[in-house]
Formats: C-alpha cells, sequence, structure tokens
C-alpha cells in the first residue's frame, strides 16, 4: 500500500513536470536577415543558422546567432561586416533574453500578437528591447516572426568615417523562426 | 521520499527554463571556423600576402615607385626624387575560386641604373601572368595554426634585344626572355592586430650575366600591424641566399647587392586599399627586386612608392539567398 502511494505520488509529481517541459519549443534553423539603405549600394545579410528557443510555461524566449553566420551578396562586405563592423573574432556571437507577453495561459493553435521584452547584447554591448512579434501556433508547430531596429550606436558599433560606403545607423532587422516541440527531457519521466 | 520527488521535479522544471543552456557554443558550427583577413590585400607591401581574391571579384592594382630620396639620384634637384620614377606596375587579378587567383601584369621594370662593366639587370617592359593558391587557411580554433599559399609568376620581357656582350638582355633565343618566381607563403594571425608571414622562395632567370646563377634561392618575411580599424603598419624584407662565387663575382665588378627592406602604411576604405611604402628596391616584380636591389637605406637610397588597389564584385549578387 505504502509502495502504491508512494508510486502515485511520484507519478504526480513528475506529470506537470513533464508538461511543462513540453512547451519548450527549439528552433535550429531560424532565419535573421538586415537590411541598411546606403546611398550606392544597399546592404543585406542574412542567416539561416540561429538557434532559438521558446518555453511557452513561463514565456522564456532565447535567441543565438553566430555573427560568422551572416551571408552577404559580396563577400567583401562580409569580410568587412565582420573585421571592421562586428569584430567577430571577440565577439562571436550575439544573443537574446527575455519574455513573451500578451499570451494566453495554455494557447491553442492560431496567431498571437506578441510583445517581447529583453535583453539583446551584440558586439558585447548589451541592451533592453520592447519589440512587437507575432506568434503562431498550428498542431504542434511554433512560428514567430518579428522586425525591429537596431541603433548601431546603441552596440558601440561604428561606421568608420574613412569608408566609402556610408551605411544608415539605423539597421532594419527581421527575424523568423519556426519551432519543433523538443523531445521530453529524461529528468521529467525519472 | 515525496520531498525528494517534489525537489527532483522542480529543477528538472528549473534548468528547462535556462533556455540558453540548450545551444552551448559547440552546437552553433564553430568547430574548425576559418580566420579570415590575415592581410587586407593580395601584397604585404612588395611581397605577396596569403590571400587569395573572393570568386569572382576582380581586383585593378597600380603601383608606383619614385627615385631615390637622397643620395645621388635624390635630393631638392629630382625633388626627393618625385621627378622619375624606378618602376610602374598596372595588374589585374581575378578570383576563379574562393582559393584560385590569377592575374596579369605589365611592369616597366627597373634596370640597373649606373654604368657597369657587366650589364647583370637590363631587362625591361615585363610582363606577369602569375597563378596564386590557396592550400591551407588557419583554423580559429587553433586545429590548423597557420595558412598556406602556394605562389608562382611567370614574367617575359618583350624589350628589344641588347647586343652588349655579356648582357643578361642579349638575347639568343625568345626563352632567354623569361623569367619564374616561386614562392611557399605561410602566413599567421597572431591577434586581431597582428600577422606575420614566411616566405621561402625561388626566382628562376633564363638567361644571367655570365658570373651569375640563374637559381637564386631567398626568404622573405613579413608582416602586418593593425593600429586602428582601417589603418596598419606594413612590412616585408627579402633574405637572397647568394653563393660566395656570384658574390665575389658581383663585388669584383664594383656592384653591391642589398637586402630589400620595405615598410608601408596601408589604409583600407571598403573596396580600396591603398598602401603608401618607402623601400630601398627600385622594382616591383620579385623576379627583379629580390635578385638585383642594389640600393641601400643607409645611404639614403629609398623611395617612397604607393599602391592602389580596388576590388570589383563581379558574381552574381541573386545568389547569396537561398
Amino acid at each position: 500500500m505504502n509502495k502504491v502511494l508512494t508510486l502515485m505520488l511520484g507519478l504526480w509529481a513528475a506529470v506537470p513536470s513533464q508538461l511543462q517541459a513540453q512547451q519548450v519549443y527549439v528552433s535550429r534553423n531560424a532565419t535573421i536577415s538586415f537590411y541598411s539603405s546606403a546611398p550606392i549600394e544597399d546592404i543585406q545579410a542574412q542567416t539561416s543558422q540561429a538557434v532559438s528557443a521558446v518555453n511557452l510555461a513561463t514565456g522564456s524566449v532565447y535567441f543565438k546567432v553566430q555573427i560568422r553566420s551572416f551571408r552577404f551578396p559580396k563577400s567583401l562586405m562580409q569580410e568587412h561586416f565582420n573585421t571592421d563592423y562586428m569584430g567577430s573574432d571577440q565577439y562571436p556571437y550575439a544573443e537574446f533574453s527575455g519574455k513573451l507577453q500578451g499570451l494566453p495561459a495554455d494557447p491553442a493553435d492560431g496567431a498571437y500578437p506578441v510583445m517581447v521584452d529583453g535583453k539583446l547584447t551584440i558586439h558585447g554591448v548589451s541592451k533592453e528591447y520592447k519589440e512587437n512579434g507575432t506568434l503562431t501556433l498550428n498542431s504542434g508547430r511554433l512560428t514567430i516572426v518579428s522586425s525591429f531596429k537596431v541603433k548601431l550606436a546603441d552596440h558601440r558599433i561604428k561606421i568608420p568615417s574613412l569608408l566609402f560606403q556610408h551605411i544608415a545607423e539605423v539597421v532594419d532587422v527581421k527575424v523568423n523562426a519556426t519551432y519543433l516541440k523538443s523531445a521530453p527531457p529524461q529528468a521529467g519521466t525519472r | 521520499m515525496l520531498l525528494i520527488i517534489v525537489f527532483s521535479s522542480c529543477c528538472a522544471y528549473g534548468q528547462q527554463d535556462n533556455l540558453s543552456s540548450l545551444f552551448p557554443d559547440s552546437s552553433l558550427g564553430t568547430a574548425h571556423e576559418t580566420v579570415i583577413n590575415t592581410f587586407k590585400s593580395t601584397m604585404i607591401v612588395n611581397a605577396q600576402s596569403n590571400e587569395t581574391l573572393h570568386k569572382h571579384d576582380l581586383v585593378f592594382n597600380i603601383s608606383h615607385r619614385f627615385d631615390d630620396i637622397a643620395g645621388s639620384a635624390g635630393g631638392v634637384k629630382t625633388f626627393f626624387g618625385l621627378d622619375n620614377s624606378t618602376d610602374v606596375k598596372i595588374f589585374f587579378e581575378y578570383g576563379i575560386t574562393d582559393r584560385l587567383t590569377v592575374g596579369i601584369g605589365r611592369s616597366k621594370g627597373a634596370p640597373e641604373y649606373r654604368e657597369v662593366n657587366v650589364p647583370f639587370n637590363s631587362l625591361t617592359e615585363l610582363w606577369e601572368g602569375k597563378i596564386k593558391y590557396r592550400l591551407l587557411t588557419q583554423t580559429e580554433d587553433g586545429r590548423r595554426p597557420f595558412a598556406v599559399t602556394l605562389f608562382a609568376n611567370a614574367v617575359v620581357s618583350s624589350m628589344s634585344r641588347d647586343t652588349a656582350l655579356h648582357s643578361d638582355a642579349n638575347f639568343g633565343k625568345f626563352s632567354d626572355r623569361w623569367s619564374f618566381t616561386g614562392q611557399v607563403i605561410i602566413a599567421r594571425k597572431f591577434s586581431e592586430r597582428f600577422s606575420f608571414a614566411v616566405l621561402p622562395t625561388l626566382v628562376h632567370r633564363n638567361l644571367v650575366a655570365p658570373g651569375d646563377k640563374s637559381d637564386l634561392y631567398a626568404l622573405g618575411l613579413g608582416g602586418r600591424w593593425q593600429f586602428n580599424r582601417h589603418m596598419a603598419i606594413i612590412a616585408d624584407y627579402f633574405i637572397p641566399f647568394r653563393s660566395e662565387a656570384t658574390k665575389n663575382y658581383f663585388s669584383a665588378n664594383g656592384i653591391s647587392l642589398y637586402n630589400p627592406l620595405s615598410v608601408g602604411w596601408e589604409i583600407e576604405t571598403g573596396g580600396h586599399v591603398f598602401h603608401i611604402d618607402f623601400t630601398n628596391a627600385a622594382a616591383i616584380l620579385e623576379n627583379q627586386f629580390i635578385p638585383y636591389t642594389t640600393r641601400s637605406w643607409t645611404k639614403g637610397q629609398f623611395r617612397w612608392g604607393f599602391n592602389i588597389s580596388r576590388t570589383f564584385t563581379l558574381g552574381k549578387k541573386s545568389t547569396w539567398k537561398k
């Protein structure tokens, strides 16, 4: 009897944790692109190698991207981006860590306008951002789309005065991530 | 017992919310990332760097060397050498792949400027074809601590034959007009700011003065120190390994040979790279300045010169988006 009770209690304790664990969605090929208009030539780049995770139970959201993974239409531009602007040897990643707001407790399938509030670190400099996005749930697949502006000066990214191509001080960033539910971790079923 | 279960479940959940722990650096494909921009252009000053061009990039380069700043050819009379130029070179380079660059160039050539008994460095009107192959790249993780690039050129002179006896321009046959350089460029980017290269080199000239040897081995050293994001100090130096016999031959004929040392200031402006150089080498081509530098820094026989290079991207711009 005692053993059965323990087992039942154990199950009861384990079940919610497993449910919450299943609320974690992971994306390993999130797309991030940015665009900056410049007098001579517009500058744009894209990566599909960003990673992200969302915990719907807590609203936590996390993004990480390797700076070197951004691809430019011109290889020379890509080199300048890495060495002259971003110092990607010294600051190899950009990260965002924040909370989703405006999401119902147990969202059903559908599209939800959300507010994301958190800290973005680029070029080793962090800044608080509050941006709008759209979260879509569709039979186990979750998608987050957002676009926002990054002011280069906020992250101490200097525009070299010598550069022939003057670029805009504010860059438009677009994020598009599709997530799958992460496999239930072993801890939850222990 | 109950407490333990509740406790363990709470912590399992706690770890889950630390989402960044899902993505350690190693999971983002950082392994063996290649080091970029060991040098900012395909040239250090006079020496080749290990850099090749990106696929479908075209570089146009103009290099110029003025005459001696001081000494008998310099001074106020020639406005510190600016009235004359010892060598001028124009070349194009093109990236066939990210590893393979080819180029063609034309240089005036810097023949020996003094009257000498043995015309040992007479070639002008030099046409160069060159090929550069990036064999190995340095990796960020240190697994491959240096980069290796192979360089070779073939240079032919279109000048009219010099009929002086024993002149190295007294071409008996067409092949006498040719010279070649082969080089292994071993380079390492030590830090964001400092790169260094070692260049074992072989220069071969098909026709040389009677006491000279066709093959000359040399060791080049080159470096780049970046002092802000767009400016750097660059330098290179070559040590030719001449045999005692050829050294004696030249000194017996009153010819002093020096090791070429070049120092420059590099300014990079996104697409353009400017070099403002000071060097005792009168010539720009390896085939000439490695074996035949007869001017000395200590006698004021150095000059200023410049290299201007402009990169054009010719590749299709739409291919980057998948």
